[in-house]
């Protein structure tokens, strides 16, 4: 008896080469591969995002799930106008600020604004791999990075840690360059008093 | 350089300084002590938050992703499958009462008589309309 050949899904080549254009044609034309190529080439990249606006955590996870859920329904719709790193990046920090407002919300029903006990859970969490960076001295960093107000830790995200153009940085978060920069002197200003108010501050 | 511009120093350590620019700051470092500290500082805090790398964890996102949009899928197929299977019920419905009204035409007399049975019709002339 002849055993039938099994069907076989359309091999979507996966090697380095291989343009994010065509990614995203099979990924529309319904192939899970190549969706799943797509996210594993910028899963880092939107994980980093959401770790450094929200800390890590359920929250973080949950927003690098639910951004490549969105770019996944917006398949269609995407032109290519942005690249895909930006586009979910975009789609990233979107939802890491609509998460950090609903966290703030909540919280605000049930803590008193005053307390530091906001403050632990609104600080993000990082792993340090430069030795030399002392812990206390990265422990009051980060403190003071979370202490930043949600617009300004998006711009020090975007154009510091995430290294975006500060054009990039403008499209990513919808303001104009001008606020970009305006943005990230505070931000940065707002980081070197904190740290001197901590006794952390360079001499 | 436009010292008058509050972000100079910001443009400075990202790069974002015209040739002119950039000369005329270096120029500044190396005359203003104060202007040197205040560079330093932001340059050296800069510098220790792009050190901070967070540690993203490595759990298959990709895995995680298709089987959500695995799952949502199967919940919206529950429409299409609920019309696959009611519409041949509706239509065997509609046709089962086609044949049941075609055979109760043909008892309606003995139902027209037993009604008539049950609600007789009134000779009284003050009960008629």
């Amino acid at each position: 008896m002849e055993w039938p050949v099994p069907m076989v899904c359309p091999i979507v080549d996966m090697t380095e080469a291989d343009s994010e254009k065509t990614l995203i044609e099979a990924a529309r034309a319904g192939s899970e591969a190549a969706f799943a190529a797509l996210i594993r080439r910028h899963e880092s990249r939107v994980q980093r995002i959401a770790i450094r606006m929200l800390g890590a955590g359920d929250d973080a996870d949950d927003v690098a799930q639910e951004t490549f859920i969105r770019f996944h329904d917006a398949l269609d719709r995407f032109r290519g106008d942005a690249t895909v790193g930006t586009y979910v990046s975009r789609i990233a920090m979107n939802l890491s600020l609509n998460t950090l407002r609903r966290r703030r919300w909540r919280l605000r029903r049930f803590v008193r604004r005053d307390t530091d006990e906001l403050r632990p859970a609104d600080e993000p969490a990082h792993h340090d791999p430069d030795p030399a960076l002392g812990a206390e001295r990265r422990a009051a960093i980060v403190g003071a990075l979370g202490r930043l107000s949600d617009a300004h830790r998006a711009v020090v995200v975007c154009r510091l840690l995430e290294e975006y153009s500060t054009r990039e940085t403008a499209l990513l978060l919808k303001i104009p360059e001008g606020t970009v920069m305006s943005r990230l002197t505070r931000a940065l200003g707002q980081l070197r008093t904190d740290l001197r108010q901590t006794g952390m501050g360079r001499p | 350089m436009n010292t008058a511009d509050p972000n100079h120093l910001v443009r400075a350590i990202l790069g974002e300084l015209s040739p002119e620019a950039q000369r005329m700051h270096t120029a500044q470092l190396l005359a203003d002590p104060a202007y040197r500290a205040a560079h330093h500082e932001l340059l050296g805090i800069t510098t220790e938050l792009r050190a901070l790398q967070p540690s993203t964890p490595t759990t298959g996102l990709d895995q995680r992703v298709l089987a959500a949009l695995r799952n949502r899928r199967g919940v919206q197929v529950v429409p299409q499958q609920f019309w696959r299977l009611a519409l041949p019920a509706l239509v065997t419905a509609s046709m089962l009462v086609t044949l049941a009204i075609r055979d109760t035409s043909r008892v309606a007399p003995t139902a027209t008589m037993t009604l008539a049975s049950w609600y007789p019709i009134s000779t009284d002339p003050t009960l008629q309309p």
